[in-house]
């Protein structure tokens, strides 16, 4: 069977059951009652796949499409998707996530027949995208919003684009596109400067590998399609759509296809929408969107990323790290992990971990980090002990061996960052590895053969009973 | 990040926020509360305060 996002909900049901939480009751998904879910598991530290078996949609009726959501909730959950155990979530995901960006598998074209999602066609006035469950996340988002995936393609060299784009409906058969991947936004360029509407089509749920795969570090020329061949292990399988037949090909596996086109020079008001650094994106003139067909399957999954949580950082930080690692790997060759964190969203911080032997190497390592990503505002190295996955030591590690004379630096204009966030073009770098060219303390610890020693199981038991004569001594 | 000003809707009195581009480029804003659309100029009040060093 080739991957979709229905066997990969059925997989993690079957064996990792309490990684699923199921909202059984009817639930609206335009008045919040979603994303309300997903934030009161938030608030309460889970991250559990989520499934909505009656959403109402954006007419108010009984949804034929369940939600998912939360689908990249935990890091284990995305080295399920690319078939690799769950313990090996920190940098080994990270690094078969960058070995995999190396490895494309070509597609494979499939007869509409043996497509699942040609299962339902609409045309024309048969189409009416409100019938879908589209969530309305937060209580300033200028309207409900489809959060998922994109493909377009270059009309000079025929490569196709896989990138994540939101769309905001603005009727049955039209929308407004919000696009920030540069890639995205050079193809369009491409179609308007012909005067040519551009071929569009939204993936609304696929096997998760898909979109890993559409988040790889390619350049502009590369065929998104094979890259994502590469995540899923197989090749990905491709159908002509409805609206341009054999010249654009379309994901066979997807649960629900939205085709349009962009006309060229119209613009329309999108946002605001509450965006990855948990502020809200500002209202803004965007492309619009005029909708062709919409292909499902019966019943297929409406997926959904829950902007500004988990998932969605995950999403940022996993497809960085591993050549991030690499690169810096290859430069110094001490490099022991790198993780962009939930704090800064997965897009805006960055922590490394070093073996260091010489002074100024953090320093060194930190400048070396910050060109890795247009993203970045913080750099923070740490010695190899800490741990970059726990932000409690990193923060540790700053706030006892930094020396703010010289450990902190700051850089100033630099590329004016792109989220919505108070920086400017200004950068933070801060070496907080412990200083080697001054009498400086250790930090404590018990004597590791001890440590290695005590299995905790074997001495403690948890519990007040108390089995000994004396009782404990009173406090009064 | 990209120079904002707040608006106040001119139906529901609520505030919300855009892109600089839009504060003169005659596009009517939609406001996410009540999606009554107007123009920048028509809300009774607009903070358009920004950093000094742009």
């Amino acid at each position: 069977m080739p991957k979709d996002l229905t066997g990969f909900i059925n997989r993690i049901c079957a064996e990792f059951p309490d990684q699923v939480v199921t909202v059984r009751r009817p639930i609206r998904a335009s008045e919040f009652e979603v994303t309300a879910i997903l934030e009161k598991l938030d608030q309460d530290g889970q991250y559990p796949m989520a499934l909505f078996e009656q959403p109402i949609n954006m007419l108010g009726e009984a949804s034929e499409f369940p939600i998912v959501s939360n689908v990249f909730g935990t890091r284990e959950r995305c080295a399920l998707a690319l078939d690799m155990p769950p313990e090996q979530s920190k940098l080994a995901l990270s690094l078969e996530f960058a070995r995999r960006e190396r490895h494309p598998v070509d597609p494979q074209i499939v007869k509409a027949a043996s497509a699942p999602v040609k299962e339902i066609v609409e045309r024309g006035d048969d189409i009416d995208i409100r019938r879908l469950p589209i969530v309305k996340h937060y209580e300033g988002d200028l309207s409900e919003v489809v959060t998922m995936a994109a493909v377009m393609k270059d009309p000079d060299t025929g490569i196709y684009d896989v990138s994540f784009v939101k769309i905001f409906p603005k009727g049955p058969r039209n929308g407004g596109v919000s696009i920030h991947s540069p890639h995205l936004e050079r193809i369009i360029a491409k179609w308007e400067k012909r005067g040519q509407r551009a071929p569009y089509v939204e993936i609304i749920g696929h096997h998760p590998g898909f979109y890993l795969g559409a988040l790889a570090n390619v350049p502009y020329d590369n065929d998104d399609y094979s890259t994502i061949g590469g995540f899923l292990g197989e090749p990905l399988r491709l159908v002509p759509s409805e609206t341009w037949g054999d010249e654009f090909l379309v994901p066979a596996d997807a649960e629900i296809l939205i085709e349009g086109e962009i006309p060229p020079g119209e613009r329309t008001v999108v946002d605001p929408f509450g965006e990855v650094t948990r502020l809200y994106q500002a209202q803004c003139l965007r492309f619009k969107l005029d909708i062709t067909a919409v292909t499902h399957r019966r019943n297929g999954w409406y997926q959904t990323i829950f902007s500004g949580h988990q998932g969605h950082w995950n999403l940022g930080s996993i497809p960085k790290e591993g050549s991030i690692f690499n690169s810096l790997q290859r430069r110094f060759g001490m490099i022991e992990a790198v993780h962009l964190p939930y704090s800064g969203c997965g897009r805006l911080a960055c922590y490394v971990s070093i073996h260091k032997f010489r002074e100024g190497q953090g320093k060194e390592v930190a400048i070396a980090t910050l060109p890795e990503s247009r993203h970045f505002e913080v750099i923070v190295v740490v010695d190899a002990e800490v741990d970059v996955y726990n932000e409690r030591d990193v923060l540790w590690a700053i706030y006892t061996y930094v020396d703010p004379l010289r450990d902190i630096d700051l850089i100033h204009n630099y590329t004016k960052s792109e989220f919505t966030s108070a920086w400017g073009g200004q950068r933070i770098l801060i070496d907080a590895t412990k200083p080697l060219d001054v009498a400086f303390p250790d930090q404590f610890r018990m004597p590791p053969e001890v440590m290695d020693r005590i299995n905790l199981d074997d001495w403690i038991e948890w519990g007040g009973r108390v089995t000994r004569d004396r009782q404990p001594a009173s406090r009064s | 990040m990209d120079r904002i000003f707040w608006v106040e809707c001119p139906g529901c009195a609520k505030r919300f926020f855009c892109d600089y581009t839009l504060r003169r480029a005659g596009y009517d804003l939609i406001c996410p509360y009540c999606h009554r659309t107007f123009l920048p100029d028509e809300s009774p009040e607009i903070d358009e305060r920004w950093y000094a060093h742009g």
